[in-house]
């Protein structure tokens, strides 16, 4: 496999130096088979914690306490990351380990261990307050000369920010590293609607925009409505989050910048206009509205708009309701469900233009399709046909099964895809209010990501630019 | 042989008035007018205020035997006092709401139910009495289904309404129909009962 070279490191809001330590590695690590549609694949790796050093003499107490949420939030990432098994630390050697000399190679293989790759560093205070963090990736099952896959040094701030940037950005570089092909996910973001600023005086449950890091933390809203948001879907460079905004005189599509919150254009249509979806290349919208008609009467079909709502095309022409389009990765394509064959909706698949519509299921009541990044499958929301609690299912576009990932869990709704295509963010209620989850797309690793309020409808962001 | 005659003058008064009986009769040791007055003279005249229609009968008793007359007064009651100002009466918005009732739907359906035909026909009349109101109606789900499809479940259910409604006569510039989905029930709980009362189209005026 191409492995990248020795990690270049500076990106965005670290100050990342390559720690000056022999040559840049290209180890010969053995192929790695990561699957994109299980979490199976596993690399057995070490994580001992990164201790405090003792340049961080006279640090605040709290430093202490972030160098913890550090360790956490690592381990974390690459636990969720699904391509490695974590050697358990109550079988680690005793002793600190933040620098290689620290490291006895006998003790990290040992049959009880058996580690594959050990990733260990340090994290100390700078004369300016900051962290300096190093990090080490040794592939323990090489040559001891080729041992290194890479070493990084980082500056950064000495905040609750900086230290979750600084896992997550070491992290997404240990998957780039070891996951053959596979970007780590551990710098998206998730938006979603959160009905937690709800007040008594309101008349009913708002429901505003909120992002958040992938693992939950780092929540804030991004709407003040005061009415309700449904549906936030990101474009594919992230810039916008289109929503649909409920009021009590008209439903409408919405579009606003995560990074600034400023408002874009998009056409008040008459009548209801719902599911946006951005087209893979950002320049068109698909989206479900009511402003035509079927036999003289309004009819929920989907069209086609540029962002700006020019060159609007309607895409479909069949009684009863189309709704919650979404694209799939080349474009090509338009996933959507429909009430045009029977009482409760299906999935079905046409061309980007509305032609060669096929139908993907045939039974119950399916729901809100969501495209996965390689194209193959489309996750979606299942209810059986008397109604009950649903569940999350993927189809498989080559064989046409369906499979189901979450079972006797309460109701289990709108999967979104990670990018990397091996995960999903869902909501439901198993826990008592509706609450979002994430998981390996073959239903493990299960972790609850909000706890306040009710959260629904998330949306994973696309790969964030480096 | 006695004689005797009686009459009113005049015969019909209205409750309050009075009238004046006159009698007159001859070879008659005794007269009595009956009822209320007793023995009179054998010529006379009285002022009566009978409080509702009588026959007043003069007797007269002579050697010659005895002998009677009559006379009806009747007596029409006075027409009732003018009613008191009514009560200022309720506002077209207050009888819009107190008339016009939310209809309820099947779950997952968005058809007119047969039960609730009526009800629609109750609306539909007040509609139509009541030319001049514009009104919204309101789609509503229950909070079972995603939110997404509760957006064009309720928006179905809202459509049914207005098409019921156009198709008897209401004209559509009169009619605008919203979509609340699942976002604003009337009740809470998660059961039947409340699911049933949360599957609407509730009509407002505007």
């Amino acid at each position: 496999m191409n492995r990248r070279a020795f990690v270049a490191a500076g990106a965005p809001l670290l100050i990342g130096a390559v720690i000056p330590h022999g040559a840049p590695v290209m180890a010969a690590q053995a192929d790695v088979e990561i699957g994109t549609d299980t979490g199976a694949q596993s690399i057995r790796l070490a994580l001992p914690l990164f201790q405090l050093g003792a340049a961080g003499e006279g640090a605040p107490a709290e430093t202490e306490s972030l160098v913890g949420v550090f360790n956490e939030t690592l381990w974390n990432d690459l636990e969720f990351a699904g391509i490695f098994t974590m050697v358990g630390r109550s079988f680690h050697p005793e002793g600190t380990f933040g620098l290689p000399r620290d490291i006895v190679p006998e003790d990290w293989i040992a049959p009880a261990l058996d580690t594959e790759i050990l990733a260990f560093g340090n994290v100390q205070v700078d004369a300016e307050g900051r962290f300096v963090s190093e990090l080490r990736l040794w592939d323990m099952k090489t040559d001891p000369a080729e041992r290194e896959l890479f070493g990084l040094r980082y500056r950064i701030d000495r905040s609750e920010t900086g230290v979750r940037i600084l896992a997550h950005d070491i992290a997404d570089r240990i998957v780039s590293e070891l996951g053959g092909g596979v970007r780590g996910i551990a710098r998206t973001q998730i938006a979603f609607v959160s009905d937690r600023t709800t007040r008594a005086s309101d008349p009913y449950r708002r429901k505003e925009v909120w992002v958040m890091d992938y693992d939950g933390y780092n929540q804030r809203q991004l709407t003040t409505l005061h009415s309700t948001a449904v549906s936030p879907r990101w474009s594919h460079d992230n810039s916008r989050i289109a929503y649909t905004h409920m009021t009590d005189f008209e439903v409408n599509i919405e579009i606003i910048s995560p990074r600034d919150r400023q408002g874009f254009a998009f056409p008040d249509y008459p009548g209801t206009t719902t599911t946006p979806a951005w087209s893979s290349d950002g320049q068109r919208m698909a989206f479900a509205s009511t402003q035509g008609e079927i036999g003289g009467q309004p009819d929920m079909e989907l069209y086609l708009a540029d962002i700006d709502g020019e060159n609007l095309r309607r895409l479909t022409r069949s009684r009863g309701t189309d709704l919650s389009p979404v694209f799939n990765p080349a474009g090509n394509r338009i996933a959507f469900i429909s009430t045009r064959a029977s009482v409760l909706p299906q999935l079905y698949m046409m061309d980007a233009e509305g032609s060669n519509v096929e139908q993907l299921t045939d039974s119950g009541h399916a729901d809100q399709p969501s495209w996965s990044p390689d194209g193959r499958t489309i996750a979606y929301t299942w209810q059986p046909p008397g109604g009950g609690p649903s569940d999350i299912w993927i189809h498989d576009l080559q064989t046409g099964r369906n499979i189901q990932l979450t079972q006797n869990s309460g109701y289990n709704e709108d999967p979104s895809w990670s990018p990397d295509g091996r995960h999903l963010v869902f909501q439901s209620d198993r826990n008592g209010a509706t609450q979002l989850y994430s998981m390996l797309v073959d239903g493990s690793r299960v972790r609850q990501l909000t706890r306040v309020g009710n959260n629904e409808a998330p949306a994973w962001s696309n790969y964030m630019a480096q | 042989m006695p004689t005797v005659t009686i009459t009113a003058d005049p015969d019909a008064i209205t409750a309050g008035e009075s009238t004046t009986l006159q009698w007159s009769a001859t070879n008659a040791n005794d007269v009595s007018i009956e009822p209320g007055i007793g023995s009179v003279a054998a010529n006379g005249t009285r002022s009566v205020s009978p409080e509702s229609t009588v026959t007043y009968t003069a007797t007269a008793t002579g050697p010659g035997g005895t002998i009677s007359d009559n006379v009806a007064v009747t007596v029409n009651q006075p027409p009732p006092p003018p009613p008191p100002p009514p009560p200022p009466g309720p506002t077209l918005e207050e009888l819009f709401q107190t008339t016009v009732v939310p209809i309820y739907f099947d779950y997952d359906r968005s058809e007119i139910r047969a039960n609730q035909v009526e009800r629609l026909q109750g609306n539909l009349r007040f509609l139509q009495e009541n030319a001049s109101v514009n009104f919204t109606v309101g789609g509503h789900a229950d909070e079972r289904g995603t939110q997404e499809y509760n957006v064009a479940l309720a928006d179905r259910r809202a459509n049914a309404i207005r098409q019921y409604l156009e198709e008897n006569g209401i004209a559509a510039a009169r009619i605008n129909t919203i979509s609340y989905g699942e976002e604003r029930p009337v009740c809470a709980d998660s059961n039947e009962e409340c699911w049933q009362e949360n599957r609407r189209g509730e009509f407002s005026m505007r």
